[in-house]
């Protein structure tokens, strides 16, 4: 059975959301990338709004418009992922009780702070009762949510789900995070992106996602479980968080003369920014060209069959194959 | 009286986060709960415990006995009033 | 894909024992684990009573023969979750040696008991290694030695029984070849604040299912299974012929009057099963002892089973308290051996029926019975139901 990507959307740090790979990035100045705010009313009450943090906005308000791009009303499955939850009222409640002994902190962070908020909030904005999943595995919470996400399609038990990953960066974790090792060479940033994956064609397909917990990936062999070789490959996307990223260089010399793409320098480093790359890559299947300025190494050639997602953070690795219908 | 409205028109604003309400928009006998009013929910009511307790010293340790002190700005004024 | 998967080790601990022959024990000698605060750091400790597992993190640290100077390395998290997933990991030992072991656990607040003792206090910010819910996975991934997949769930308090129905996945498309599910979550003032800003914590013993309950204790612990395919296990404790997670679409922390989350997660799960109602044995409800949960989880048995027509059923959580996370984890591990050992446990400190539901649960230890086919509740914040249906 294939499986495919029905629509996607993306909230980021550039100006992706209901819209074509941007032509321009705009670049980050001095702290972490946080993403643009779309109309958030256009999608959501301002009653449910009022007691939203950025990513269940964000979280919620990509999901809306994917679903809606998709025709979809309710999805047989809403599956999230997201690498460290509602981290604005974690640490508000924290605070909170830190701050003031804990007596009486105010429930509605406590309520909002747990990382099903999401998808938990989208069963019920969409009266949807059926399967509701959050993973939380780090760097590869979109990567298991996905995988999930695949499994269920291949076993007959939905044609439609929803699925995606989603983060965010109060200033908070911001200033608590940015000198952690994993991350001293990297632009932090937030943002989501989600998908209708389907059995329903559509020109994108999911070849599949392999997670990788082992220091090593030998890619070659990696390949062969899609029924690809590195010839076949048209265009990567890698994790790069910078021009000359250690972590990245032996698997981009395996492609050497092939487009490159990175993505992470303008919408940031996070748990769930491959789910950036997932939408990235849809869009290059879809629009069979590549912007200049998303592209490290390599040249736009305006054909574009199979692409290969590459994410490494701290040995926690994954691959995302995607090819054109 | 009408000054402790005012100030717990403010704090409920503030606290609940309604964002689209100013003071003027909220009479004193609107209903905080149901759809015919603020259609505040029981988050909100819990909310409200807490406001009730930081701010005016009273305690309500059982959310049912809060429901008829919490039907408007008035019962909840009347209220604070009674205890002081 | 429709594999039968068997459940082939069992590890568990809680507040009435920190391995299966403790927890057993106290379960047959009717002894709860809900005490005065000893552990955790509160201003509440004199208020409130909890299931904390009874070792402190130094003593869990020399159990798992891990070395002194490296105890900072792990949240309390994660030394449960090695302690259960170790035991659990042994039992299925004598199964096939050489085989690709995944791990599918859950929590709620995975590191919260480190972060919170030193967020604003401490300029050095590495503690927050230990933050992510994924942490404890990967430890507990390492510490048994199966590094081919990892993840976590969280669903809030359905988590565990949603680790099981991914590592099935796993498990029937060949992903791993045998997979250790449950979940684990340690208690933090962090938890204990929240449950009580909800205003859902009885200061006392829980009460489940009586008609004066007045909330739940909160309660630390952790419990895995470890599944496989029934064609590659030597031997087996039970199989797994049905489980299911549906949405209660309802309210973010209630649960709603109809029970339709709790009901579409029974009902499914046993079409899963191809059993009927009358097959069951046991139930072993979600049953927090809130005025909430219990309602509904009330109206939707009567739905079920049909009212008079319940099943023996009852609470654990009287004993244990609210592990959240690993509520499923140590139900499931509870459920396994009440099918072993043909028992029903007790729903301790019920006295009187909530009104109209006339439902009364077990409130004796029963032996002797055929205890042939047990489900498992399990329903947590955001509407999320899950059950698991475990058979001889």
């Amino acid at each position: 059975m294939k499986l495919y990507i029905k629509s996607s959307d993306c909230i980021s740090a550039q100006a992706t959301f209901e819209s074509a790979l941007p032509a321009e990035l705009s670049l980050p100045e001095n702290g972490g990338l946080t993403c643009l705010k779309p109309d958030y009313k256009k999608f959501i009450s301002p009653k449910l709004l009022r007691r939203m943090s950025p990513i269940i906005r964000n979280g919620v308000t990509c999901s809306l418009s994917t679903l809606k791009q998709a025709n979809i009303e309710v999805p047989d499955a809403i599956i999230v992922g997201t690498a460290l939850g509602c981290l604005k009222d974690t640490a508000s409640f924290l605070t909170q009780l830190i701050e003031e002994n804990e007596e009486l902190p105010n429930p509605t962070h406590f309520i909002q702070s747990t990382h099903n908020t999401i998808a938990g909030q989208l069963a019920l904005l969409l009266k949807c009762t059926n399967y509701n999943f959050t993973f939380s595995q780090m760097h590869n919470s979109f990567e298991c949510a996905l995988l999930d996400a695949q499994l269920m399609l291949l076993d007959e038990q939905a044609n439609n789900v929803l699925v995606g990953g989603v983060d965010e960066l109060p200033e908070v974790s911001y200033e608590l995070t940015k000198d952690l090792d994993c991350y001293k060479e990297a632009t932090l940033g937030e943002g989501g992106s989600f998908f209708v994956l389907s059995t329903e064609e559509s020109s994108v397909e999911l070849k599949g996602v392999k997670i990788i917990n082992s220091p090593d990936c030998n890619i070659e062999e990696e390949l062969k479980h899609f029924n690809l070789s590195i010839n076949d490959v048209d265009v990567v996307i890698g994790g790069d968080v910078a021009e000359n990223d250690a972590t990245y260089s032996a698997f981009q010399h395996k492609f050497e003369g092939k487009p490159y793409v990175w993505y992470k320098p303008f919408m940031g480093e996070f748990g769930t920014a491959s789910s950036m790359a997932l939408w990235i890559a849809s869009k290059i299947i879809e629009e069979q060209t590549i912007p200049q300025c998303w592209l490290k190494s390599g040249m736009d050639f305006n054909n574009y069959n199979n692409v290969v997602i590459y994410n490494n953070v701290g040995g926690e690795q994954s691959l995302i194959v995607l090819s054109k219908n | 009286m009408s000054e402790l409205k005012e100030e717990l028109k403010k704090q409920l604003i503030e606290q609940l986060n309604l964002e689209d309400f100013e003071v003027s928009d909220i009479d004193d006998n609107d209903l905080l709960f149901g759809d015919n009013g603020l259609a505040l929910d029981s988050i909100d009511a819990l909310e409200i415990i807490v406001l009730l307790e930081k701010e005016y010293g009273i305690k309500i340790a059982d959310p049912k006995q809060g429901k008829d002190i919490m039907t408007s700005v008035q019962t909840l004024a009347d209220y604070i009033e009674s205890k002081r | 894909m429709n594999d039968s998967i068997v459940v082939t080790g069992i590890g568990v601990v809680c507040s009435i024992g920190t391995n299966v022959r403790e927890c057993f024990s106290s379960l047959k000698n009717e002894r709860a684990g809900i005490e005065p605060i000893q552990y955790l750091n509160t201003v509440h400790k004199e208020r409130f009573k909890l299931g904390e597992v009874k070792r402190s993190n130094e003593e869990l640290v020399a159990m798992l023969g891990l070395s002194h100077n490296d105890a900072d390395k792990y949240s309390r998290t994660a030394l449960l979750a090695m302690l259960a997933g170790r035991e659990a990991m042994q039992m299925a030992e004598a199964s096939n040696g050489a085989m690709r072991t995944g791990v599918v656990s859950s929590t709620t607040v995975g590191g919260m008991d480190v972060t919170e003792q030193k967020y604003l206090k401490q300029a050095d910010h590495s503690y927050l290694q230990t933050h992510p819910c994924g942490d404890s996975t990967r430890q507990l991934a390492h510490f048994i030695g199966a590094t081919g997949y990892y993840t976590t769930l969280n669903t809030a308090c359905s988590s565990g029984t949603n680790a099981l129905i991914h590592g099935v996945r796993l498990l029937r498309h060949g992903i791993v070849d045998r997979v250790v599910v449950g979940g684990v979550d340690a208690l933090t003032m962090f938890t204990l604040n929240g449950f009580n800003s909800l205003m859902i914590l009885d200061t006392e013993h829980c009460k489940p299912f009586d008609k004066n309950r007045k909330g739940l204790n909160l309660a630390e612990g952790a419990g895995y299974l470890v599944l496989e395919k029934e064609q590659d296990a030597n031997h087996f404790l039970c199989k797994v012929p049905g489980f299911a997670n549906a949405n209660d679409a309802y309210h973010q922390t209630a649960s709603s009057p109809e029970g339709n989350g709790a009901f579409s997660s029974m009902s499914q799960a046993l079409e899963m099963s191809g059993l009927s109602t009358d097959d069951i044995d046991y139930v072993n409800v979600h049953g927090t002892g809130t005025n909430n949960n219990d309602l509904s989880e009330g109206v939707a048995l009567n739905r079920l089973f049909g009212k008079g027509k319940v099943p023996q059923f009852s609470s654990t959580k009287a004993y244990t308290g609210h592990t959240l996370a690993a509520a499923a984890g140590i139900e499931a591990v509870f459920s396994v051996l009440a099918i072993q050992n043909d028992i029903i446990y007790p729903n301790l400190n019920f006295e009187e029926a909530i009104e109209d539901l006339e439902l009364i649960p077990n409130t004796k230890v029963l032996e002797g019975k055929g205890v042939n086919n047990v489900m498992s509740n399990s329903f947590g914040f955001g509407g999320n139901n899950s059950t698991v249906i475990f058979s001889k």
